[in-house]
């Protein structure tokens, strides 16, 4: 079993090997007999700063890969290591806390708390992290201040939409994590808004030193990161042995 | 100065569902003032009834049972039907060391209010609640016939002031609950003028809805009537009265008891040798009054349980409404989990909500129950005739709070299993 704290991938912000997942209640083994997965993920790294593109198609699992990295699925097989502690091996309010201190998630449709302002939006991230209390209105403030929003007491509801991705960034930024998760950021952004829309989570990360994991259909945004990676759907594999998709280094 | 905590995340979820929160807090509120009413008003109405009887020992009255003795002779229920000789009541009262034997007699009545015709002792001796004496708000007791004093709510009801001059009518009243539409109307003794000289201070018991007059001017005012049947022009004072006239209704007995002691040891004695005459009937107040509340108590469970029941009603629509309102908090919910809440966390905040809304309720419930209390109290002393002090029990309504409490915190916890149980990945996608 994989320990808690592994010393030699410390470091590093992810590290992802040999995860498979196969949703519950579905069949483990296809017509041939083979074992049969809905996620085959890759091998990979994420440096320190570094920042990741995961290119894939729908149904490629791409989500479910960001889910098992934040500690909200349970992989079948492999491990996910974030900051060298092995996701998985924590449980229950453990899990919670260590995912609040370390990785901040950025969502296709902001998911931000309806009813409640920008500013508690970001103080909402805060309320469950290890961040001391005294700090956190002042980090909140700072954080919507430098990425443009004035109205910190306006509700999320009464914000533009480019508005709302900023407060959604500045809140996944808030506990200032190792790692952001962005969840396909753009895709219901029109290709102007798109392009300022990755600008600003890549710049944001950029300034926040924080390693950046963007999963997304569009593989046109790869010039923006340092790597992209390519996720194939298991049933799209040639070879029915079912390897690990192909780690494509793009840059 | 934005804060964001628990407490800003359970009083933001209720305030979204501002509707639905209002109304069910409404009915935890109304559940609560129900049970509370009824508490206080089973309370407030025994204590009413306990202290008409004040510091008697004994009833003595020709009444055909000592429960209907209690009622009428204390609670002014209705006129006697069979009276007491003043032969009768001398002999009585020579017959055990007494206190006191205070005749009474009840007959009369003003305005739709009892009237009591005895002696000054009354007010000397007799006291309304064991250990006071009666009090006046103003002018003094009665010294003469004629003379009368009012009762506390007798005088709010009636505005009657000291100086004023009424005419009683005979018979008793009767509530406005069983007022016979088609009844012959009470004869009225104008023949003679009653000067109000003292208004009572309040005791909380059935006196005070009463007049007090001299028992001789009863008898005068009766023995009128016969007079008047021979020679229509005929006056009657003090000395025109026959031994026939003489008659009361009631005695109050109060045996000599110990400094310190309510309870004299020969009452069981006492009370044997009185109840060997046929002619009157003996009752112990305290005694009847315990029988009646067994007779009745069983009515005032149903009630109290039917008022269980309505809150345990108000704190199932807590649940429904938190439960149905899950379906729309699913995301909500995903996104605290994300954000590094822990399920126990979820748990406990939607425990909180459901906590919230009790405790609000119970509290909306309390003033409404203060409010209802007094209209039915009102009410109580206006149709049924009953003064009861409808004054909340702190113990009580804390008792009913932390009850309430309990039971909504018991409430949310379905809701609360509900979000533990939400899974977050499948509520954080775009058509969830």
């Amino acid at each position: 079993m994989a320990t808690t704290q592994d010393t030699r991938d410390a470091t590093k912000p992810l590290v992802v090997k040999g995860v498979r997942f196969r949703y519950r209640g579905t069949k483990a083994r296809d017509i041939s007999g083979q074992e049969r997965f809905d996620l085959l993920a890759p091998d990979f790294e994420v440096a320190s700063r570094e920042r990741v593109l995961i290119a894939a198609k729908s149904g490629a699992g791409k989500s479910t890969l960001l889910t098992l990295v934040a500690g909200l699925d349970e992989p079948t097989k492999g491990t996910i290591h974030v900051n060298g502690t092995n996701v998985h091996s924590l449980f229950g309010a453990a899990r919670d806390g260590f995912r609040a201190t370390n990785i901040g998630m950025i969502f296709q449709t902001f998911n931000l708390l309806q009813g409640f302002s920008a500013i508690e939006n970001v103080l909402a991230a805060l309320l469950f992290s290890s961040v001391p209390k005294a700090e956190h209105a002042s980090r909140a403030k700072e954080l919507l201040t430098r990425l443009g929003i004035e109205r910190h007491d306006a509700k999320v509801e009464a914000l533009s939409v480019g508005q709302r991705q900023r407060v959604a960034v500045a809140r996944a930024l808030a506990c200032g994590p190792s790692l952001v998760l962005a969840d396909e950021p753009t895709a219901s952004l029109d290709p102007e808004n798109a392009a300022a829309a990755m600008d600003l989570i890549v710049e944001s990360c950029k300034q926040a030193g924080a390693a950046l994991v963007c999963v997304s259909h569009d593989a046109g945004l790869g010039s923006r990161f340092d790597r992209t990676l390519r996720l194939e759907a298991p049933g799209s594999m040639a070879s029915p042995t079912q390897e690990p998709l192909r780690a494509e280094v793009a840059r | 100065m934005s804060r964001m905590n628990d407490t800003t995340i359970v009083l933001r979820s209720m305030r979204a569902r501002l509707f639905s929160t209002t109304t069910t807090i409404l009915m935890v509120a109304i559940a609560v003032a129900l049970m509370l009413v009824l508490l206080t008003l089973q309370s407030a109405g025994r204590k009413a009834f306990e202290r008409g009887s004040g510091n008697m020992h004994l009833l003595v009255s020709g009444d055909a049972s000592p429960l209907v003795a209690v009622l009428n002779g204390i609670f002014y229920a209705n006129a006697p039907r069979r009276p007491i000789t003043w032969a009768q009541y001398t002999e009585l009262a020579k017959s055990a060391p007494f206190e006191y034997a205070i005749p009474t007699q009840y007959g009369d009545s003003f305005e739709g209010l009892p009237v009591l015709a005895t002696k000054p002792e009354f007010f000397e001796k007799f006291q309304p609640n064991p250990g006071e004496n009666w009090t006046l708000t103003k002018g003094r007791f009665f010294a003469a016939p004629f003379e009368v004093v009012v009762g506390d709510a007798a005088a709010r009801t009636t505005g009657l002031t000291l100086g004023d001059t009424i005419h009683l009518s005979h018979g008793a009243p009767q509530s406005l609950l069983l007022a016979d539409p088609g009844a012959i109307k009470p004869h009225v003794h104008d023949e003679f003028n009653y000067t109000v000289v003292g208004i009572l201070g309040p005791t909380g018991g059935s006196h005070d809805r009463a007049l007090m007059t001299d028992l001789t001017s009863s008898w005068i005012i009766h023995a009128h009537d016969r007079r008047k049947r021979a020679d229509s022009k005929a006056a009657t004072t003090e000395a025109d009265l026959l031994d026939s006239d003489r008659l009361i209704t009631g005695i109050y007995l109060r045996l000599i008891t110990r400094e310190g002691s309510d309870t004299p040891a020969n009452l069981p004695q006492v009370f044997d040798m009185l109840r060997k005459n046929a002619a009157i009937t003996v009752a112990q107040p305290r005694q009847e009054l315990e029988k009646l509340f067994v007779i009745v108590g069983g009515m005032n469970k149903i009630f109290v349980a039917i008022a269980a029941c309505v809150l345990v009603s108000s704190v199932v629509s807590i649940l429904l409404a938190l439960y149905n309102s899950m379906e729309q908090r699913r995301q909500q919910i995903a996104i605290l989990r994300v954000l590094g809440a822990s399920k126990g966390r979820v748990f406990g905040l939607v425990t909180a909500e459901s906590i919230v809304i009790g405790i609000l309720g119970a509290f909306a419930g309390i003033a409404i129950a203060v409010v209802a209390s007094q209209f039915a109290a009102q009410w109580l002393h206006a149709y049924v005739g009953i003064t009861v002090a409808a004054v909340l029990d702190p113990r009580t309504a804390i008792g009913i709070v932390m009850v309430t409490v309990a039971l909504a915190g018991l409430a949310g916890v379905i809701p609360a299993a509900r979000a533990y149980l939400t899974p977050v990945a499948k509520n954080l996608r775009p058509s969830a």
